[in-house]
C-alpha cells in the first residue's frame, strides 16, 4: 500500500479497497464524502436530528465492520444508504414496540380513507423550482406516519421495488402497494394545501 | 372504483405490471375519466418525488463526527477481540478440567482403597458420616462410625468374615 496516495483525489472504489485493508484514513475520506447523504436519508425517515445523527454514526461503524461483504454490485453510497435504512427500520420497529403498536399494522386499517379522497386535478408542484419543491415535499413528508413515509423513501428515494420493500418492512407486497398508494394520495393533497397557503 | 383497480393504476406507473395487465389498465384509462384523473394525480406526485429529497448537512464538523465514528470502531473491535479471545481461554481451562478431575478421582479412589475397609475392602465415607476409628471396640472385622448429624454411633460388623 502506497503512503503517497492523495485520499481526497482517490476514487471511491480505491478508498473502499484500502478500507478493506484496514486503512482508516481511506475510510475517513469515504465518511467525509458521503456523510451528508447518509444523514439526510436517516433524517428523511426518522424526522429527528438526534436520531438521524445516532443512526448515521452507527451506520458508518457498521459499514466499516461489514466492508468485506461489499462486493461493488451497487455503489458504495447506495450500499451505505441500505445499511442506514435498515437501522432506521430497526429503530422505528423498536419505537412501535415501545408504544405497543405494530409497524405492520400501523395505518393500514384506515377503512380506505385514501379511496375517498378527491383527486387533486391541478398539479400542485407545477412551476416550482427544484429546491422549493424539495422543501415542500419535505414539509409534506413530515405529516406522514412512519410506515407511509418509509414506503415512500424506499420506493422513491432508494428506488426499491415492491418486493424488496416488502422484504425489508416485513410485510406483504399488497401492504406495500396500499401504503404507497395512501402516502402518494396524502402527499398530493398536502402539496395542494401548501400551494394554496402560499397563494393566499 | 375498486381498490384493486386503483392499485393497478399505481402499479402501471411503477412499472410493476405484466404486459397483459398493463394493456388491460391502459384500456381502462382510455375509457374511464375517473381512472385517468387518478393516474394523472399519482403520476404528478411520483414525478415531484423523483429527485425530491431535501439535501441536508450533517450538523457536526468533519473532525468531530469522524472522531466519534473512529472511537466507536475501535471500541467495537476491542470488544470483538475480547470475545474472540475469551472462548479460547475458556477452552484452555475446560481442557484442563477433565484430566485434572479424572486424576483427582483416581487419587481419591486409590487412597480409599489403600486405607482399606474390613479385610482390606473398600471403605466408603458418605457426607455427614465420619469414621471414628476402625475396630474402636476392638471387635475384629468391624468399623465404628459416628453420625454427627444424628449424634449417633454405628458399629458395622462384617458377619461374612471369619471371626476366628
Amino acid at each position: 500500500m502506497s503512503d503517497t496516495i492523495d485520499y481526497s483525489q482517490a476514487e471511491d472504489t480505491e478508498l473502499v479497497q484500502r478500507s478493506k485493508e484496514r486503512d482508516m484514513q481511506a475510510y475517513e475520506e469515504l465518511v467525509a464524502r458521503h456523510r451528508d447523504k447518509i444523514y439526510a436519508r436517516a433524517f428523511s425517515m426518522m424526522r429527528n436530528e438526534d436520531e438521524a445523527l445516532d443512526i448515521s454514526q452507527e451506520a458508518w461503524v457498521k459499514g466499516w465492520r461489514r466492508l468485506k461483504q461489499f462486493h461493488g454490485q451497487a455503489s458504495f453510497a447506495t450500499w451505505m444508504t441500505r445499511i442506514t435504512i435498515n437501522l432506521c427500520l430497526d429503530l422505528i420497529r423498536k419505537k412501535k414496540r415501545q408504544r405497543a403498536e405494530s409497524i405492520e399494522q400501523l395505518d393500514d386499517d384506515l377503512g380506505g380513507v385514501e379511496r375517498q379522497m378527491d383527486v387533486v386535478e391541478v398539479n400542485p408542484t407545477a412551476g416550482l423550482e427544484r429546491q422549493e419543491l424539495r422543501e415542500k415535499i419535505d414539509q409534506a413528508l413530515e405529516q406522514l406516519s412512519d410506515s407511509h413515509r418509509t414506503a415512500i423513501v424506499m420506493h422513491e428515494f432508494q428506488q426499491l421495488e415492491y418486493k424488496e420493500i416488502a422484504k425489508r418492512m416485513n410485510c406483504s407486497i399488497g401492504t406495500v402497494m396500499s401504503r404507497l398508494f395512501y402516502a402518494r394520495r396524502r402527499l398530493a393533497s398536502l402539496l395542494a394545501g401548501l400551494r394554496k397557503k402560499d397563494e393566499l | 372504483m375498486k381498490l384493486e383497480t386503483q392499485l393497478s393504476i399505481q402499479a402501471l406507473i411503477d412499472g410493476e405490471l405484466s404486459d397483459a395487465k398493463r394493456r388491460e389498465v391502459e384500456r381502462l384509462l382510455a375509457a374511464d375519466a375517473g381512472a385517468k384523473a387518478l393516474h394523472a394525480e399519482l403520476a404528478n406526485t411520483v414525478g415531484a418525488l423523483r429527485d425530491g429529497e431535501l439535501a441536508r448537512e450533517l450538523p457536526e464538523s468533519r473532525e468531530f463526527f469522524w472522531s466519534k465514528v473512529a472511537d466507536e470502531i475501535e471500541a467495537a473491535e476491542r470488544s470483538e477481540a475480547r470475545s474472540v479471545r475469551s472462548p479460547g481461554a475458556k477452552a484452555w481451562w475446560t481442557r484442563l478440567l477433565a484430566p485434572l478431575g479424572a486424576a483427582a478421582a483416581l487419587v481419591v479412589a486409590f487412597t480409599v482403597f489403600q486405607s482399606g475397609g474390613p479385610q482390606g475392602g473398600p471403605h466408603v465415607v458418605r457426607p455427614g458420616v465420619e469414621t471414628v476409628a476402625d475396630t474402636e471396640l476392638e471387635l475384629p472385622n468391624s468399623v465404628t462410625l459416628h453420625l454427627f448429624q444424628e449424634d449417633a454411633t454405628v458399629i458395622w460388623v462384617d458377619t461374612t468374615a471369619d471371626l476366628n
